[in-house]
């Protein structure tokens, strides 16, 4: 049994959910009840094998945590079995960077399914089905160590929450559905083929011990191919675009936004909440995993071109968020927002600012995903999410007000909150990007794009601080009808809400007060999986001499600025 | 039996010949009255072939100058009777009771005229053999629906059929003049053959070669629904039963482009810039006409018709790949990802399973109780809401859709990646190589102008109002081969390597080294 969670944990935790949907999608004779306690229970199985497999990786020692561990290799295709020196394979292992993304999928999925217990009704099986798949599917992205893998996996994830927005989605849900595919869709075609062109040039080159010629999509491949300086400046831009196309789209980064509000206001609102805390991770995360490592001078020289579209977007959606009349799009707005510091701190191409992009992914997903999860709840009781036509809701649901109060402030980044961290973090390491320091060297950005991005904090105050004005305080607002309590909802949050929101809620304040339980885990990872090798190639010498440069400050300093 | 014993023509030619006898059988059986044996019996001989091409060992080239038994034949014949078994029972409940002898070795006799085309080594046998493989078409689509739409496609199929035989015949004219013989490549003792003739550049170049050559590919394209020979497809395939048309994407298609390894064969894979710009400018816009105007589109048959436009234009960009092996670092030339050839058989097969899923579950679903196939859904309304009703139908249907449009994990996805990868590869280091990059963008973006079209037939299915009286074929057979194919569509994404390997050895002796002289040519095609 031991080995068993050894070698194969990851593999467990990816595909246990696609199994379970699998079960679930053939069990016709089972009532709802019976399907809602089958997938909590599943997704809270993953969280428990997510847990355990964290406790694996934290036992090796901080200089070990830089590398992938948990690993696990089976032949797809190729190699021995086949004539085919093509080497398609299954490869999945975590390191610090994919190890918070992968908790936070595992952690928020069980609250996402718990939370919508009462709000489906229709169809329960396929819908918990198609969840727990989506589930699966995120969750492989993160594991994936081999390209074709990760691709696979980031493509399949479109396949189940077109269902999921397509079916209980609300009134425009076939437009959004088909919106979402099809724009996502185009784009990661466009990766697709930038993925095959890397697969095409590792067959190139006799590379790893037994200098064979592979097809081969192997990260660490891909990953020496970059280093040994095979792809010259002129087809590391046509990758970096091709890949840009793809994860661009999925962050969404400023024009190619246009999707997202439509799907996250659409979607069901485990839907949403999935969408918003994981899926535009994938974009972020494809950025963080490819593009810097494998394709870094182009990296550089795009940088200014995707920040500015990046701090175009902090701005942009900030003021788009501010005049919504409907809050769940409010929130969605603020996603394009905020996706944009997530995509600042990475090209900044410093600790700091590394640090905080990752960190910023995590607590977007929380904050968010909890603020749509609340929304749901407003939803569920008065069917409308519209600033005409509720206000004031603190008077009757108090308990909720205060969940609402905690996000809002972990959203716009106060300190004692998880945003205030990583939004720290972004916009210290954009500002110092133009400075070298000793084992750091300069990076793309520098002061002039700090500025206009700091707006971006402001903005959110302003806006965050609109919707919590117009829907707690002032003159009680309500539909004529009142609340619909047909689905055994009271007027303020039941025990089961209470219940889903305590758990964000506590994770919140626990990274805003310790952000080391996140940073001391991603920093040897950044280091060693990003930074070395950027700069390592953009200088185009032999590696640095202090291949690990001390992480420790970084860390201290944002303590720091806590306890101030 | 001692099969050794037999004359080499008819050794050579035993599945074929098991096929086309099991065929005649059923006529006479049918004749005889005893009609439910129609389709156990053609079971029995499309297994028995099966049977018998996996027992035959491949015959030496010299045995015979009119067959030309290589691998690729080996392949052919094993994948045209695997998908064809899944043909027949898909098409189980179309014909009426008193038709089912002559639909069913209709079908049989269609077959055997895919594996000819394989073995064809004679410009005569070759024809005679694509004939065989559209004739029985021809016949098919008239017999598959007693709808007056039926008797215009079948018409239409058959006079542009027609005219397409005759730009093909025209051209194999000019090529018996340019090389004086009939022969395809050599065999059998004989010295003199087309592939011999044309590895000698003046020949190749000469003015009346390349009208041959271009009047054979005008035909061929016909057959594999290529623009701008593509006018029929829309109106044959609404015309058609849906099974049967589930059976026009892949027969018709199989044997042209098996045809067209052979023809490019001939020539050595030395394209000329001409040649080349042709047939790139055909496939980019096989691909972008077919998808356009699928995209326009409102009948779920007629789609997928312009879809079936499209995945030819796939194919075409793995055979302009070619073989490969002529790229400068001969590392490259083992790795098959960058053999077109093999990519092409790879997607033609892939390709032939899901479209046959598709159009069986679409033959599947139908407005009222009626057996039999005229009144299958075709418009996206009638398909309204029926996974509510039949989930199982909506999702094999479903999974056909997706692996067409190239999502994982399905096998249309291995079938793209290996298509353009094979494209990106093939030509590198090459001034080909910027084009075939463009060829590969203009087949991605294709990709996602696709699945806005297949988006909505799943849409209509999964998201749409249940529409009224929606009923699920009861053919046992049918349910049968829906499941198999989607089952296999899967199964291919995870085990790729059962195709993959097969389709890689039916075309590894192609063209690993340039044929740039006449002795080379001939030691190397003797040699196999």
């Amino acid at each position: 049994m031991n080995g068993l969670f050894e070698h194969h944990i990851l593999s467990l935790i990816v595909f246990l959910p696609v199994a379970a949907a699998a079960l679930l999608f053939t069990r016709t004779s089972w009532d709802a009840p019976t399907v809602r306690r089958f997938a909590m229970f599943v997704a809270l199985l993953v969280f428990a094998l997510a847990c355990y497999a964290t406790s694996m990786f934290l036992n090796q020692s901080a200089t070990e945590r830089g590398q992938f561990h948990l690993v696990e290799r089976l032949h797809w295709f190729g190699d021995t079995d086949s004539l085919a020196p093509v080497h398609l394979q299954y490869h999945v292992g975590v390191d610090g960077i994919s190890l918070p993304l992968l908790l936070l999928t595992a952690f928020l999925t069980p609250l996402a399914i718990w939370g919508s217990f009462t709000g489906i009704q229709d169809r329960c099986r396929e819908y918990y089905s198609l969840m727990l798949l989506l589930h699966g599917a995120m969750l492989g992205v993160f594991c994936a160590r081999d390209l074709l893998l990760f691709y696979i996996f980031f493509e399949f994830t479109l396949i189940p929450l077109y269902f999921l927005i397509g079916i209980w989605g609300g009134s425009q849900r076939t437009k959004a559905a088909n919106m979402f595919f099809i724009y996502t869709l185009t784009g990661s075609m466009l990766t697709f083929a930038g993925v095959l062109y890397l697969g095409w040039k590792a067959s190139l080159l006799p590379l790893g011990a037994d200098k064979t010629y592979e097809f081969s999509f192997d990260l660490d491949r891909l990953y020496e191919l970059a280093a040994a300086g095979y792809l010259s400046l002129d087809v590391q831009w046509w990758l970096f675009l091709a890949f840009f196309a793809g994860f661009a789209i999925k962050v969404p980064l400023f024009p190619m936004h246009t999707w997202l509000p439509l799907a996250h206001t659409e979607a069901p609102t485990a839907g949403s909440v999935m969408l918003a805390a994981v899926l535009l991770k994938l974009g972020t995360y494809g950025f963080l995993r490819l593009s810097l490592p494998m394709l870094p001078e182009a990296s550089v020289a795009l940088a200014p071109f995707v920040s500015i579209l990046a701090i175009i977007g902090i701005i942009y959606g900030a003021l788009a968020a501010w005049v919504q009349d409907d809050v769940k799009k409010l929130v969605a707005y603020s996603s394009v927002s905020h996706l944009g510091f997530c995509l600042l701190g990475m090209f900044s191409l410093k600790m700091a600012g590394l640090q905080g992009s990752l960190l910023y992914m995590v607590n977007h997903g929380l904050s968010t995903g909890a603020l749509f999860l609340i929304v749901g709840m407003i939803y569920e009781r008065y069917h409308t999410r519209e600033f005409a036509k509720i206000g004031g809701l603190a008077r009757k649901m108090p308990v909720m007000t205060f969940f609402l109060i905690v996000f809002t402030m972990s959203s716009i980044g106060l300190p004692g909150t998880n945003g205030f961290i990583s939004e720290f973090l972004v916009l210290l390491g954009t500002f110092n990007s133009s400075k070298a320091e000793a084992g750091s060297p300069a990076g793309p950005l520098g002061m002039w794009y700090a500025i206009p991005a700091a707006s971006g904090i402001l903005l959110g105050a302003i806006y965050m601080l609109h919707m919590a004005r117009c829907v707690l305080f002032g003159p009680l607002k309500e539909p004529g009808h009142g609340f619909d309590s047909s689905t055994g909802l009271t007027q303020d949050l039941t025990r089961r809400e209470i219940g889903i929101l305590v758990p964000i809620a506590a994770v919140c304040i626990l990274i805003g007060v310790y952000p080391r339980v996140v940073t001391d885990i991603t920093a040897p990872a950044l280091q060693s999986q990003v930074l070395t090798r950027a700069h390592h190639m953009v200088k185009r010498g032999p590696a640095p001499a202090v291949a690990m440069h001390d992480v420790a400050p970084v860390s201290n300093r944002c303590e720091v600025e806590v306890a101030r | 039996m001692n099969i050794v014993a037999l004359h080499p023509m008819v050794h050579g030619l035993l599945p074929e010949l098991l096929l086309v006898g099991g065929a005649s059988a059923i006529l006479i059986v049918g004749v005889l009255g005893a009609r439910a044996l129609a389709f156990p019996l053609s079971i029995l001989s499309a297994a028995g072939a099966i049977w018998m091409s996996t027992r035959l060992a491949i015959l030496p080239a010299e045995a015979t100058a009119a067959l030309h038994i290589d691998s690729l034949v080996a392949f052919t014949r094993l994948c045209t009777l695997l998908v064809g078994v899944l043909i027949l029972l898909v098409n189980r409940h179309v014909p009426e009771e008193r038709e089912q002898p002559e639909y069913f070795s209709l079908i049989l006799f269609s077959l055997a005229g895919i594996m000819l085309v394989s073995v064809a080594n004679d410009l005569v046998l070759l024809f005679l053999a694509l004939e065989l493989v559209s004739v029985p078409t021809y016949i098919l689509i008239g017999l598959s629906r007693k709808d007056v739409r039926a008797q215009e496609a079948t018409g239409k199929y058959f006079f542009l059929g027609a005219f397409a035989a005759a730009l093909m015949l025209y051209g194999f004219s000019f090529l018996y003049g340019a090389a004086g013989t009939m022969q395809l490549f050599p065999a059998g003792g004989e010295t003199r053959s087309l592939a011999a003739a044309l590895a000698r550049p003046e020949i190749l170049a000469d003015k009346l070669t390349l009208v041959g050559l271009l009047l054979v590919i005008g035909g061929l394209a016909f057959k594999v629904a290529a623009v701008p020979m593509h006018f029929y497809v829309a109106d044959v395939y609404q015309g058609a039963a849906s099974a049967m048309t589930g059976m026009l994407g892949f027969v018709p298609k199989f044997a042209g482009f098996i045809a067209l390894i052979r023809v490019f064969s001939m020539t050595g894979w030395v394209l000329s810039d001409g040649m080349f710009w042709l047939l790139w400018a055909m496939a980019a816009l096989t691909m972008t006409v077919g998808n356009t105007l699928a995209l326009m589109q409102q009948n779920v048959k007629r789609t997928l018709a312009y879809s079936s436009v499209a995945h030819s234009g796939y194919m075409l960009v793995a055979l302009l790949a070619g073989p490969g092996g002529l790229a400068p670092n001969a590392a490259d030339t083992e790795s098959p990802l960058r053999n077109g050839l093999s990519a092409m058989l790879f997607y033609m097969v892939m390709y032939g399973v899901m479209n046959l899923g598709a159009f069986a579950a679409v033959s599947c679903l139908r407005k009222t109780g009626d057996e039999g196939d005229d009144d299958s859904v075709e418009r996206l309304e009638d398909a309204s809401g029926c996974a509510r009703k039949h989930p199982w139908a909506a999702l094999a249907l479903a999974i056909c859709l997706l692996s067409l449009m190239g999502m994982p994990p399905t096998g249309g996805f291995l079938g793209k990646l290996y298509v353009f990868s094979s494209a990106m590869s093939s030509e590198a280091g090459t001034a080909r190589a910027m084009p075939m990059l463009a060829l590969v963008i203009i087949g991605v973006l294709n990709s996602a102008i696709a699945a806005a079209y297949y988006l909505r037939i799943i849409a209509a299915c999964y998201l749409g109002k249940p529409a009224d009286g929606i009923r699920a074929s009861r053919c046992r057979m049918l349910h049968v081969g829906l499941a198999a194919c989607a089952v296999l569509v899967m199964a291919l994404f995870l085990r790729p390597g059962v195709l993959f390997d097969r389709a890689h050895s039916a075309v590894a002796d192609m063209g690993n080294k340039p044929l740039s002289t006449e002795t080379s040519a001939t030691a190397e095609l003797t040699a196999k």
